[in-house]
């Protein structure tokens, strides 16, 4: 399993690496289009203690978004071609190839968000420390991979899913706090709040309060297995009946 | 040209209903978050931000939508038929460009029927308002015209969809130029569309404009008029060459 799973990661990163517009999408294009508005918006309105926190949940943001996004494509031409049979069938299943494939994407995507965020935030006068945004980032790796195996589920399952998934990242963005703390989201939507790994990682970016980390880690924990369930689930599905979701 | 808008309207919105439903709730879920941010920041009223939503929506939808369904068109194989149609390439561009600023404004009413209420403006300023509301249509549609003949020529809509988003970003989309860091200013103050973001917002909900009033309102007149003519110098001057065209089968 491990060597597959390091295998699927290789060729994944020989893949990111010969593709020259992907780098450009990825240190440019989406930093641009995604970080930037939210980034000026916390510096129009912002005070500056409040800047470093926003800083890093945002990137944090930026970095789970995009990634489950490329993901997402790259998990329909899977399940749109016979590859999709053939990684079920390998070593691993598709379990192993979503830990390494999707994996070192998210590597890949963490740099470049890093480095290009980084940038982006020093030139819009957020404090920025470069080790502290890899920290950031990393937080949320094993929220991220949950994420992957649900939407792998989902393509499964229904196919035809990506306005589904970019509302549900939407909703993602409301429960996570990714531009407040808990504290300001509204009463009624705190509970839905609470269960969310996302919104402990940011609430510990705003707070520093070191349980609130614990408590992410653990509901990571209870999310990565429920997710790679649900995709098991998915899978066996998809072999029984041999085919997914509706007819395009 | 009216049975080219219905049947785009009918093929956009029986598509898929999951797409339809979330066409119509992210910009509403997208407000939201703006609505908590607003209480959490308290220096930024909520109504600014609300008539900052309403507005970008309808430029970037608007552009992104058109750009997206020519893209969806081009790759499914269907571009000599499009090309060949009565009115050609240029029609079906302008009918997709109708169908989705439309469909952008009607996003919007969501968003004015749930957060409405923060937002009162003086009823002095209503023509203004929907002088400016036309203005900024016609300034979608034209930007969506050329984002959709764009995504023709190279085959993905990407480029269309990174330059609205940057041209709204760098334009005061959410956030008052006067407030960023003087580069920043810089920029925004040679983009035309903060002056359209920002005449709309002002009269909306009453903040100082960046241009004073009237000046304000003919410059964005005076940008959808531009605007206008480049869209139809472009239609009567270019010539499509398909077998160039990246993407063709």
């Amino acid at each position: 399993m491990v060597a597959q799973i390091l295998t699927h990661g290789r060729f994944a990163f020989l893949q990111v690496w010969k593709d020259k517009s992907m780098w450009l999408k990825v240190l440019l294009m989406l930093p641009l289009a995604e970080v930037l508005p939210l980034l000026l918006v916390g510096r129009a309105f912002l005070s500056y203690d409040q800047l470093q926190a926003f800083l890093f949940t945002n990137l944090a943001w930026c970095f789970v978004a995009s990634v489950i996004m490329q993901c997402l494509y790259v998990f329909q031409s899977v399940t749109q071609s016979a590859k999709l049979d053939l990684l079920i069938a390998a070593d691993g299943g598709l379990a192993g190839w979503v830990v390494g494939y999707c994996g070192m994407t998210s590597l890949v995507y963490m740099a470049s968000a890093a480095v290009s965020c980084g940038l982006l935030g020093l030139g819009l006068g957020y404090p920025v420390s470069p080790a502290a945004l890899l920290v950031a980032i990393g937080l949320v790796v094993p929220a991220v991979l949950a994420l992957m195996a649900v939407v792998l589920g989902l393509c499964l399952r229904w196919a035809r899913i990506l306005h589904l998934v970019n509302s549900t990242l939407d909703v993602l963005q409301v429960l996570a706090c990714v531009m407040y703390p808990l504290a300001a989201l509204p009463a009624i939507l705190r509970p839905a709040a609470v269960l969310t790994p996302l919104m402990w990682v940011n609430q510990y970016l705003w707070t520093g309060q070191g349980w609130t980390l614990l408590v992410a880690l653990g509901l990571c924990l209870v999310a990565l297995v429920a997710a790679f369930a649900w995709m098991r689930r998915c899978v066996a599905r998809y072999r029984r009946l041999g085919n997914m979701g509706r007819s395009r | 040209m009216t049975r080219t808008l219905w049947y785009r309207y009918r093929r956009t919105l029986f598509r898929s209903p999951v797409d339809t439903v979330s066409m119509f709730v992210r910009p509403v879920i997208l407000a939201a978050l703006m609505v908590v941010f607003a209480a959490f920041t308290t220096s930024v009223s909520l109504a600014f931000l609300v008539a900052s939503v309403i507005i970008v929506n309808i430029l970037v939808n608007g552009v992104i939508g058109t750009a997206y369904e020519v893209r969806n068109d081009v790759s499914a194989g269907q571009l000599e038929v499009m090309a060949l149609a009565p009115g050609g390439l240029w029609k079906y561009l302008r009918s997709q460009a109708y169908v989705q600023c439309g469909f952008a404004v009607a996003q919007t009413v969501p968003i004015w029927l749930i957060f409405g209420w923060t937002i009162t403006f003086d009823v002095s300023r209503l023509l203004d308002v929907v002088v400016l509301l036309i203005a900024t249509w016609v300034v979608a549609v034209c930007l969506a015209i050329l984002a959709g003949a764009r995504t023709v020529v190279v085959g993905t809509f990407t480029l269309a969809s990174f330059s609205i988003g940057i041209a709204v970003a760098l334009g005061g989309a959410y956030y008052p130029i006067t407030l960023l860091p003087t580069w920043v200013q810089v920029v925004a103050r040679a983009n035309p569309v903060t002056y359209v973001v920002d005449a709309l917002r002002t009269r909306l909900v009453g903040v100082e404009p960046l241009l004073a009033t009237p000046i304000d309102l003919f410059v964005v007149v005076g940008c959808a008029v531009i605007l206008v003519v480049i869209v139809a110098a472009f239609t009567r001057g270019f010539r499509w060459d398909l077998s160039k065209v990246v993407g063709r089968g």
